[in-house]
């Protein structure tokens, strides 16, 4: 059933990060199907910017070409009763092509089977689109990070043919994938869904249809609590600076909480905690200042940051944090769980400036779990430990 | 064959790093060094070692550089490489990843037609210059391609020796036959550490006995084969110059610093045939069986071994094809330490194609190289040879190209 689906799909918001992630997904899928086929399979790209789309084409493009080389053994077999076509070269090349044969750059989705959905976070926004392409043949996949699905479902007259499949960024990379689900959902869709996500190789973590899921339950609750401990802080410069540094060391993560907003964007952060009736007063402090981010960067490395006194961007400041505890090693080095088993134990006795706050977030990270579970956002603690260490790329999860 | 009419004799070798994935300062998204560099660089430390460089001819190998690199004509490097070569008679030499073996046999049948007294022989390749599922069709080339490519795996040559190791797991079992393998793997890896120019050379793996165990991925890579069981795909030179009496004399070589040549054994197989019997490599037996008879030599008398590890499960077949096991009972003739630097036969003391790389055209040069420089005291890694034989197994494709020699250190000290 879900190789007769994929014959005719379409991707919203094709250009955007997500979008053209999601549709790279798909035209792999896509692309293997119609090497094996002679039936004809379509991806529509739809997005209003049109430039994005001749970017798009050419990312697809070079990315499939890498998907064939790293699948060649398997595409091989696909071409074996082509006599043509012998050298790997000659087989990455027809499997590219008669994948690019299957795109179509269009300007609505109507008339596909599996529509997936990347606009911007936006209820009004997703659920006009959607409603324009109501049917009852079609079933929809929203990337929403945030929003329940049961609301674009009500809003869009989607018929509960609508399902959240909220992808991590990059999606072509990211194996997570956050599958959510409601009481009324088509069965048949999550079947569907489930399916796919197999095919696609992710690692699934279904959540309840809860504002913020599990990802951006724990992430935003612990941005807000961030947002709150500068207040405890001389200054909100400093304030966020420490925090953040030691969110990076002393957790041992790849990034500090406040670069990580700067990553998701704070205006993004700003509207997923609309969506989940939360608030941080500082994060609207910041962008109400008109500024992008709690940091300036060179190429992905923070070198300044943002001064709410002087509402500039200013050198870090001088802190002090402590020694980091013994047994610490940086994320970049992937220390192994034993050792980070050790450092935790280690960490969680310590009353340096730096181990004190830290601990603090532990705890806090703890209880905002046992929240998601209460709330049947999430079903157990190894489900949030998944979506922490899959796709917030912790190192360790939280203990039960 | 009877003893050659008069004595030749090789010296002055040179190998450059072998280079590839495995060395540190390997990055595929950096332009890679070009390989007219790695012709100087190996024609300067062979010529840098006589007192006077003046050949009478050159040989160059390599087997596919009109595809990894876009040229041909590579008669035309050596005056390039040796300066002295400029209006002498150059020859290019191919037979695959036996093109080495080959190369120096060119140089040698000059030298005993009196055609020359000093020949400087080398050999080259540069496979980093495409991806390895781009290179294996390249490489394809070393069988017959438009019959056997198509139907071939992706990844070809792994999967050709992936048949015969199927075939030897079936015939002898297959438990031991892995552990020998993975035996073979750390020992090559063992060696490789101790020279600074192999590929690798850097390889700290703790484990690389059980890394050797890993079961095979048909799913990922080929049946019956892991990756630890294959060669390397890398970039190289090597050189070494082929001299009669009046040679040695013409360029101010001491014999000493060389090693005769007493034998040379080749036999070239069918390549439109399959072979008959894939636990077997019947033409390396030819040409081991034909050097032996020259040299007047049995396999007891050979104190080193260099031979073509292409795969593992070829190094097991190459012991039995010379007769070091019998057949199914390689595994643990190399379990038994025998292959060691320190067992009865040292094998590959560099790393051999495993372990130190394998630039195709080259190796069979960097193997007589490695030979030279264990029987004449130069090498990095010395060992005490117990005899002043050593032999050596260069092959192309799936035992097609065969190569044998023997070869006889001339230092005092063995004869004590």
């Amino acid at each position: 059933m879900l190789d007769n689906l994929l014959k005719n799909v379409a991707v919203l918001g094709a250009a955007g990060k997500m979008g053209s992630g999601i549709s790279l997904l798909l035209l792999q899928e896509i692309a293997l199907l119609q090497a094996q086929s002679k039936e004809k399979y379509r991806l529509h790209l739809v997005d209003t910017n049109e430039d994005g789309l001749s970017i798009l084409e050419h990312y697809l493009y070079i990315h499939l070409i890498k998907f064939a080389e790293t699948s060649i053994s398997r595409i091989r077999k696909f071409y074996s009763n082509n006599a043509d076509l012998i050298s790997n070269e000659e087989i990455v090349d027809a499997f590219v092509q008669g994948g690019m044969r299957c795109l179509r750059f269009s300007s609505s989705a109507k008339g596909c089977s599996l529509i997936f959905e990347a606009v911007i976070e936006d209820v009004e926004l997703k659920s006009k689109i959607f409603s324009s392409l109501q049917n009852e043949e079609a079933y929809f996949f929203t990337n929403t990070s945030s929003i329940p699905i049961s609301l674009l479902n009500k809003k869009a007259g989607l018929n509960n043919r609508i399902i959240g499949y909220h992808f991590f960024n990059p999606p072509a990379v990211q194996k997570l994938l956050e599958i959510i689900t409601y009481d009324t959902i088509d069965p048949k869709l999550v079947t569907i869904a489930d399916e796919l996500a197999k095919r696609l190789k992710k690692i699934v973590v279904h959540s309840k249809d809860i504002a913020g899921f599990i990802g951006n339950g724990h992430f935003i609750r612990e941005l807000i609590y961030a947002c709150k401990k500068v207040e405890q802080f001389p200054s909100k410069t400093e304030g966020v600076y420490f925090i953040n540094q030691v969110t990076q060391n002393f957790l041992i993560r790849p990034m500090g909480i406040f670069q990580l907003a700067d990553y998701v964007g704070l205006d993004v952060c700003q509207k997923i905690m609309g969506i989940m009736s939360l608030n941080a007063p500082l994060l609207n402090e910041i962008i109400s200042c008109g500024i992008k981010g709690f940091f300036q960067y060179e190429g992905l490395k923070p070198i300044k940051i943002y001064s709410f006194e002087k509402k500039e961007y200013v050198p870090f400041p001088q802190m002090v944090f402590g020694d980091l505890p013994k047994g610490h090693q940086s994320w970049n080095k992937k220390p192994k769980k034993e050792i980070i088993d050790l450092y935790l134990k280690t960490l969680s006795q310590e009353k340096t400036p730096g181990a004190l706050l830290a601990n603090e977030f532990l705890k806090n990270s703890h209880e905002i779990t046992l929240g998601l579970i209460k709330d049947g956002v999430a079903k157990n603690i190894e489900d949030v430990n998944t979506v922490l260490m899959q796709g917030f790329y912790h190192l360790y999860g939280v203990h039960s | 064959m009877k003893e050659f009419r008069k004595k030749v004799y090789v010296a002055a070798g040179y190998n450059t790093i072998f280079f590839g994935k495995g060395r540190p300062d390997f990055d595929p998204e950096k332009p890679l060094r070009e390989f007219d560099s790695y012709l100087k660089e190996t024609a300067e430390g062979t010529c840098g070692q006589l007192q006077n460089p003046d050949f009478d001819e050159g040989v160059i190998g390599s087997f596919m550089a009109p595809r990894f690199i876009k040229q041909a004509n590579i008669p035309g490097f050596l005056p390039f490489m040796v300066p002295t070569l400029v209006g002498k008679p150059c020859t290019g030499v191919e037979g695959a990843c036996g093109t080495g073996g080959r190369a120096i046999a060119t140089g040698v049948k000059t030298v005993l037609s009196d055609l020359a007294d000093a020949v400087f022989v080398s050999a080259f390749e540069m496979q980093n210059t495409l991806k390895a599922v781009y290179g294996a069709d390249i490489l394809a080339g070393a069988a017959f391609y438009k019959k056997e490519r198509k139907t071939g795996h992706a990844y070809f040559f792994p999967g050709i020796f992936a048949d015969r190791a199927g075939a030897y797991y079936e015939k002898y079992g297959y438990d031991d036959t892995r552990r020998g393998m993975a035996k073979w793997y750390e020992q090559s890896i063992l060696n490789a550490r101790k020279d600074p120019k192999a590929q690798e050379h850097f390889n700290n793996s703790p484990n690389l006995y059980e890394l050797g165990l890993t079961p095979p991925d048909p799913v990922r890579f080929v049946p019956f084969l892991n990756i630890y069981d294959c060669s390397k795909v890398s970039d190289g030179a090597s050189s070494l110059v082929i001299l009669s009496e009046e040679g040695l004399k013409k360029c101010g070589v001491n014999k000493k610093d060389t090693v005769e040549i007493v034998a040379m054994g080749a036999a070239e197989g069918d390549i439109t045939q399959s072979p008959s019997d894939l636990t077997f490599l019947s033409n390396t037996e030819i040409a081991v069986k034909k050097a032996f008879e020259q040299a007047g030599l049995t396999k007891d008398q050979i104190a080193l071994l260099e031979l073509h590890d292409c795969f593992s499960i070829t190094a097991l077949l190459a012991l039995e094809a010379i007769g070091y096991a019998e057949r199914g009972k390689a595994a643990f003739f190399i379990l038994d330490q025998n292959t060691a630097p320190d067992g009865t036969i040292p094998t590959n003391l560099s790393g051999g194609l495993g372990g130190f790389g394998h630039p195709t055209g080259a190796t069979g040069v960097r193997q007589m190289v490695d030979l030279l420089h264990q029987l004449t005291g130069k090498a990095s890694h010395q060992i005490n040879p117990r005899t002043p034989y050593g032999m050596m197994i260069s092959m192309g494709g799936n035992d097609k190209t065969v190569t044998c020699f023997i070869v006889k250190s001339t230092l005092e000290f063995f004869r004590n």
